[in-house]
């Protein structure tokens, strides 16, 4: 027995050419530091960096400890990067989660990393609700520009697109997000400070007047000019649009914009499953998460399709108009040229596409 | 010397970003919206963009009075009505009618009041004719069909109609894109009792009022 083993230990000295703690007897016979001598040659104090480490003695118990720590570690952070447990789908998810967080701005993906992310997308609500959403890139039409006109006189304060604006547009339910303002005025004035817009009585009130606001869509956009990292921009149909990918939450938009046209998304958006818009735009209704900026699209999912913002299709009284600047025949052209309209704030030169009329 | 040089150069240095900002941040020349449309008029055609959202082969023509505007589509009235013609089963003339009626004037449609104008302004007989039960009329005495029923309102309601031609007015029920259809002016005002309702807002906001309370 004792013979078999020591047998044993001397075939496992051989394979491995030395004990463990016997490196630096193996160091003279073979030295590594090419041409010999150099290393040999030296004592352990003199020895340079990789030398004095490779030939520190360590006995078999600290060797086998410390590698077995260093196999649990590595196990510990394999586990946490990549599921190795078989759930195929929650580690689809995390995949394209991954994909997710490293994507580009909007402008500067390629078509094919466009696809790509709206495919993401898209597999990600189906994974988490069952449903299928169909996430579109409708490019801006050609020789079109969209403006807006606002009868003032026809609004009589109901309220209806401020409803139709949030079913469209996927906007969180829990704070009661709203791009559209309507406010009630009393007649005589034009001040936005004293107007109330949280009026609940029947309407119209005698003695007041009621006007709408929602972004603007400038041209000379101060938001677009504040935004520091190019999360917001003007399309060429001249939509203001923002990457909700790319926004930082620094809101320096919502401070730069003077017409109150911008929210933000103070915690995660709430909206019931069952009154999703499932007809979205990737620069327009899709959902949005805490922490970044939204405002009205012109409902860039309807109007890249010929249709009116929803807001244009519920209001009641027709008061609100909207179509292509740079076609002479459309109603807003006509408008503009026929009815005595105005801007708000026209000094500070953003040049607003939202005109305001009266009968 | 050194002195001046460095001044010069502060000078250059300044005047070169002066100049060369506004390239840099994107402001090379202030936008006017209203320029920028005078400048790219040019025919358009939308046709071959979309699929005509509405069918607009039912729907009446209208070719406006005013220069300029370009024909559109409103609605087919008389489609709508149930009992239409009304010649279809009263195949008397009304003055016969009248008479059979004697002192009671109104036999018929006494479910209707009209709440229009006042009395010495206008009664039925201002839109609806006397003896062709299946139209109305103008002021001079011409035959106008209830599709046509908006120019009968334009007689009186002339500014309205003018913005109603061009687009002011009214409701459009096909998005903004050619072809054009509007609602008529019966679509949304009773012509017997065309005065709208109050009513409570569409909504209750009720964090705002959490806010300011």
């Amino acid at each position: 027995m004792l013979i078999d083993l020591l047998k044993a230990k001397q075939n496992i000295k051989s394979l491995f050419g030395a004990e463990v703690g016997e490196l630096r007897r193996s160091e003279d016979q073979s030295c590594g530091c090419g041409g010999g001598g150099s290393c040999s040659d030296q004592t352990p104090e003199q020895q340079d960096g990789y030398q004095a480490v490779m030939s520190k003695k360590v006995s078999r118990r600290n060797a086998l400890s410390s590698i077995t720590a260093g196999l649990i570690a590595g196990v510990g952070l394999s586990q946490q990067a990549c599921n190795m447990v078989v759930n195929s789908d929650s580690a689809e998810i995390s995949s394209l989660k991954w994909d997710e967080y490293f994507k580009k701005n909007y402008r500067l993906m390629t078509d094919g990393e466009r696809d790509a992310t709206i495919d993401r997308l898209q597999k990600l609500y189906e994974k988490r609700t069952g449903k299928t959403v169909s996430i579109e890139q409708d490019k801006p039409l050609e020789n079109v520009l969209y403006g807006y006109a606002f009868n003032v006189s026809k609004c009589q304060g109901y309220m209806d697109c401020v409803n139709a604006c949030v079913e469209e547009n996927n906007q969180d339910r829990s704070t009661e997000m709203q791009y559209i303002r309507i406010h009630e005025i009393e007649n005589g004035k034009v001040n936005f400070e004293e107007a109330n817009d949280n009026f609940f009585h029947e309407v119209p009130a005698m003695g007041h007047y009621y006007m709408g606001t929602q972004c603007y869509h400038c041209e000379n956009a101060p938001c677009v000019q504040a935004c520091p990292v190019g999360a917001t921009w003007q399309e060429d149909d001249g939509i203001v649009v923002v990457d909700y990918d790319w926004c930082i939450g620094c809101r320096y938009c919502m401070a730069a914009c003077p017409y109150d046209g911008r929210r933000f998304n103070w915690k995660e958006p709430e909206i019931p499953e069952s009154e999703i818009n499932l007809n979205q735009h990737y620069l327009g209704n899709r959902p949005r998460k805490k922490g970044v900026m939204e405002k009205c699209t012109f409902c860039i999912q309807r109007s890249r399709k010929g249709k009116n913002p929803a807001c244009v299709e519920a209001c009641p009284t027709g008061a609100r108009i909207f179509g292509n600047l740079l076609d002479p025949n459309s109603q807003i052209r006509w408008v503009l040229e026929n009815k005595k309209v105005f801007r708000l704030k026209e000094e500070l030169g953003t040049e607003p596409k939202f005109w305001y009329y009266m009968d | 010397m050194k002195k001046l040089l460095v001044i010069v150069g502060v000078i250059v240095v300044v005047y070169a970003i002066a100049r060369l900002a506004p390239a840099m941040y994107h402001e090379e020349h202030h936008v006017q919206v209203l320029h920028e449309i005078r400048a790219h008029d040019s025919s358009l055609s939308y046709d071959l963009m979309f699929n005509r959202l509405m069918d607009t082969s039912e729907l009446v023509k209208v070719h406006p009075f005013q220069k300029g505007i370009l024909p559109f589509f409103t609605q087919n009235r008389e489609g709508e009505l149930t009992s239409f013609p009304c010649s279809n089963c009263h195949n008397q003339p009304l003055a016969e009618l009248k008479a059979k009626a004697g002192t009671n004037a109104q036999k018929a449609h006494w479910n209707i009041k009209l709440d229009h104008a006042p009395q010495n302004m206008m009664t039925c007989a201002t839109c609806h004719a006397d003896a062709n039960i299946d139209q109305m009329h103008s002021l001079v005495g011409a035959d106008v069909g209830f599709n046509e029923s908006f120019k009968v309102c334009g007689q009186c309601h002339s500014s309205q109609y003018k913005d109603w031609e061009g687009g002011a007015h009214g409701k459009q029920l096909n998005g903004w894109a050619p072809p054009r259809v509007a609602k008529t002016c019966v679509g949304c005002h009773n012509p017997h009792k065309p005065a709208f309702p109050s009513r409570f807002p569409a909504r209750y906001n009720t964090q705002k009022l959490q806010k300011q309370n």
